[in-house]
């Protein structure tokens, strides 16, 4: 069942609704009046036949001549035409009378001795008939009612019923409107707020002026489970962060400790000598492990503040590469610049940048025996930097997950010992993201990975 | 559940609109029972009577067809059949039906019949005008109506024609007056 | 043999210290805090001090601050946080140089070595800058009354390196190598809170500066 808008089913209930209800308030109404009415007017046209009837009867006993005038008097006073049938022929009728008026079965019926009334439409005209057997003087009475002004009295209601029905039910469709306004607004409102806090912008709370309880037990509960999410979030966060945190001293200790044990290399035994080499090996991974820590979760946190600035690109690179390379102790890849890149300008904080070429300079080394080197081109108004190796290069299938957090592809199984501590390329990635770049991995021209860099290219030089 | 609905509403909107007609015609007449008809109307005789009735006889009178030969046509009278009330039919004359038929009457419209009366079955028949004013043709016609009407109104032996009380002889088809008109007289009125 | 003076209050950490120095062939006085890292300081004037940031009753910056106030040593902050506000705060209040932690100790030692290696260039040309007299081979600035101005080592060398640059630009890099002799720039933040605190001694106008000049996007450049 296909989703349908909740505006338009609360319009159409409220509009259709009311134009039901209206409608058939109406046409009850009249139909109930229209009964009555007619009904009355029938009776009371039946009663004049009657005393009619009577008249003509009494005119036949006592002075059948005067009957021609009766029934033209009679039509005089109440508009209707008197027929008086006798032997199957008809004996008077007032003037203007149609015997075609009086149908068959009216006939019929009277001269079978019973009296009878009908409604018939003829000429466009609603004609009241009733037909009565005067036995006493051998004759059917019959006479023909008008219905027009029943009529028109019924076209008045009508039309004043029907044109009530149709404001009833556009003020139906105006309160739908105000209704849908009032109800569907804010729900409107909440889910926005929610898209835009599911968006990452997770200050948004939600104001409403709507003052309806429900509405406000509604915004009050939704935002205080935003802050309550949030505070979650950030709490765990700041876990993250303070633990890494309080590894600083103890790490400084234990690093400055293993330097001094290093001073006295010499005066160990061999013993002691290996172990030692083992405990500084093993140290400086946790030290980055910890550094990687620390650096990722202050970016989660908030910690650490981003400072974009625009630099000349190449100058970035080699300097990045250079320390990063330095920072670990390794030798540098050669830089490659394709000859049509000019001066490019990038936005980036430095810092962060610097981290990321280090990084990928490192996982070069830990897995492929070094970064062949590093090449800058620029791609329509992109920076692209490639980080190139010439070793096993990454599978295609893990090229997706290699930058998730603490992910260990085949390639550091197979090593034996994990040498990365697993967030070198996440770091890499995040950072990337910050600067409103993209990071992928392909392979290399000589065969193994390619790690690509893509930045936005900075028009002019200004800020 | 969906459709009943729907269904439902549907069939509601049609039956309040079907009532939302103006006055709805019928095809057959209803009956009225006797109990609500007043004034005694279906009863025997007439309330306030001893045993009052109106009887109605088809009477015939005669008219003059369009060959010129007296024709007759029924008129309803009331029983008795009294001359008068006959005779009265025979001055109105043709209906339009007949005159379009060719029928007409020779006795002028604004003839009054002062006094009809029938004693041993002749009828003494008192008119306001003379029919001599007629012309010889005509005037033979007019009497034929009226003896030939009243004939079948009870006067058998004829009839005499005054005029506002004073007898006058009637002209004859053979030409001769008579003061009692038989229809013997004026066989040759009628139709061959 | 240079003297180095520690002042921290981990005690394992200063004993560490301690020991790697003392390897080094430093001679090492370290106090747990502040006020008897400046008493010792009084007695003994080391060549360079390292100071922690986190010190309980007379914080690290007031610690740098008494340590400036009687001296120009190079003073390298440790900090436990690279918050920019904590870095510009101590190198505002006299330090040289900053350093995270965990640090690498062989980093550590390398700057240590580096800050107490540069010397002022006394073979610079003295120069005028405005109503300032710059002397190098002093290692002075004078002003227009006679009076001297005090400046940092780092800061006096930042100043005279740019001088001898004659009008040409230089980069942030540039400088973190001539001045502090590294070549990582995610410190840039060292030279940009000295240059702020030069401008501030020797500008007429800090936020208007009519010498020490900042060229967007390349980097500083001293104009004569």
């Amino acid at each position: 069942m296909h989703r349908r808008s909740l505006r338009l089913r609360l319009l159409v209930t409220f509009g259709l609704g009311a134009f039901l209800l209206s409608s058939l308030f109406a046409a009850l109404t009249y139909v109930g009046v229209k009964h009555v009415l007619v009904n009355d007017q029938q009776q009371s046209d039946l009663r004049q036949s009657f005393v009619n009837a009577a008249l003509v009867r009494s005119t036949l006993y006592t002075s059948p001549p005067e009957l021609a005038n009766l029934l033209n008097s009679i039509q005089k006073a109440t508009a209707s035409d008197v027929l008086i049938q006798t032997h199957n022929q008809w004996l008077s009728k007032s003037s203007g009378a149609a015997t075609q008026d009086v149908s068959q079965e009216i006939i019929l019926a009277a001269d079978a001795g019973h009296a009878t009334e009908q409604t018939l439409y003829v000429n466009q005209h609603s004609i009241f008939v009733v037909g009565v057997p005067i036995p006493a003087v051998e004759t059917q009475f019959f006479e023909v009612f008008q219905l027009g002004k029943l009529e028109r009295t019924l076209t008045i209601l009508l039309q004043v019923l029907g044109a009530g029905a149709i404001l009833t039910s556009l003020v139906g469709i105006a309160g739908g409107l105000w209704v849908t306004r009032r109800t569907v607004r804010p729900l409107e409102r909440v889910s926005a707020a929610a898209a835009l806090i599911a968006g990452g912008e997770l200050t948004t709370r939600l104001v409403t002026r709507n003052t309806d309880r429900e509405v406000q037990q509604l915004t009050e509960s939704f935002n205080a489970m935003v802050s309550q999410l949030v505070e979650r979030l950030e709490r765990d966060a700041r876990f993250a962060s303070d633990v890494s945190h309080e590894l600083r001293s103890p790490l400084t200790t234990l690093a400055t400790t293993a330097t001094v044990l290093s001073q006295h290399r010499d005066e160990l035994s061999p013993v002691a000598q290996q172990s030692l080499d083992l405990l500084v090996a093993d140290l400086s991974v946790f030290q980055s492990l910890v550094e990687d820590l620390l650096e990722i979760t202050r970016s989660d946190a908030g910690a650490a503040p981003v400072l974009i600035e625009t630099v000349p690109a190449i100058e970035l690179v080699r300097q990045s590469v250079r320390s990063g390379a330095q920072h670990h102790g390794l030798v540098a890849p050669p830089i490659e610049v394709a000859p049509d890149v000019g001066e490019p300008l990038v936005s980036v904080d430095r810092r962060r940048f610097e981290r990321a070429m280090t990084n990928l300079i490192d996982n070069a080394h830990h897995y492929a025996g070094g970064a062949v080197a590093v090449r800058i081109s620029v791609e329509g108004n992109r920076l692209v930097i490639d980080v190139d190796d010439a070793g096993p290069g990454v599978p295609t299938d893990e090229r997706e997950r290699v930058f998730q957090r603490f992910f260990r592809g085949r390639a550091a199984h197979d090593r034996g010992i994990a040498r990365g501590t697993g967030l070198g390329l996440a770091l890499v990635h995040d950072h990337v993201l910050t600067f409103g770049g993209t990071i992928n991995v392909d392979e290399g021209p000589e065969g193994g990975a390619r790690f690509e860099i893509s930045l936005p290219l900075i028009e002019g030089g200004d800020e | 559940m969906r459709r009943l609905r729907t269904l439902a509403v549907v069939a509601l909107a049609a039956l309040a609109l079907s009532g939302c007609t103006l006055i709805s015609a019928s095809s057959k007449p209803t009956l009225i029972g006797a109990s609500h008809v007043q004034f005694g109307l279906l009863g025997r005789y007439i309330p306030g009577t001893h045993k009052g009735r109106v009887r109605f006889k088809t009477q015939p009178i005669y008219i003059v067809d369009a060959t010129g030969h007296l024709a007759p046509s029924s008129r309803i009278v009331t029983a008795p059949v009294r001359l008068t009330s006959v005779l009265d039919q025979l001055i109105l004359g043709p209906t339009k039906i007949e005159s379009f038929g060719g029928y007409a009457t020779d006795l002028p419209s604004n003839l009054v019949i002062l006094q009809a009366t029938i004693t041993n079955k002749v009828g003494y028949i008192d008119v306001s005008q003379s029919l001599a004013a007629l012309g010889r043709a005509k005037e033979v016609l007019a009497i034929g109506q009226l003896v030939f009407t009243a004939y079948y109104a009870g006067a058998t032996s004829g009839i005499t024609i005054s005029v506002a009380g004073q007898n006058e002889p009637s002209l004859l088809p053979n030409r001769t007056f008579a003061s009692v008109v038989t229809v013997k007289d004026c066989e040759a009125l009628l139709e061959p | 043999m240079p003297r180095i003076l520690i002042v921290e209050d981990d005690d394992r950490i200063r004993t560490a210290l301690r020991l790697m120095f003392e390897g080094e062939g430093f001679v090492v006085d370290d106090a747990p805090t502040g006020e008897v890292g400046v008493a010792l300081f009084n007695r003994m004037a080391a060549d360079i001090a390292i100071v922690d940031i986190m010190l309980p009753a007379m914080t690290g910056f007031e610690t740098c601050q008494a340590l400036r106030a009687s001296s120009d040593l190079p003073i390298v902050i440790v900090s436990a946080r690279d918050e920019t506000a904590d870095v510009v705060l101590g190198l505002e209040s006299g330090a040289d140089d900053y350093v995270t932690k965990p640090f690498v100790p062989e980093e550590l030692l390398a700057r240590v070595r580096a800050h107490l290696r540069r010397r002022p260039d006394k073979s610079a040309k003295a120069f005028a800058l405005g109503r300032l007299h710059v002397i190098p081979d002093e290692g002075v600035v004078r002003q227009h009354d006679g009076t001297e101005l005090h400046l940092t080592s780092t800061e006096f060398r930042l100043l005279t390196d740019l001088a001898s640059a004659n009008g040409k630009i230089l980069s942030r890099e540039d400088l973190l190598e001539r001045v502090w002799g590294y070549d990582y720039f995610g410190d840039s933040r060292l030279v940009d809170v000295h240059i702020r605190r030069l401008r501030t001694k020797i500008e007429p106008d800090p936020s208007n500066p009519l010498y020490l000049v900042t060229v967007r996007g390349a980097g500083y450049k001293l104009v004569l």
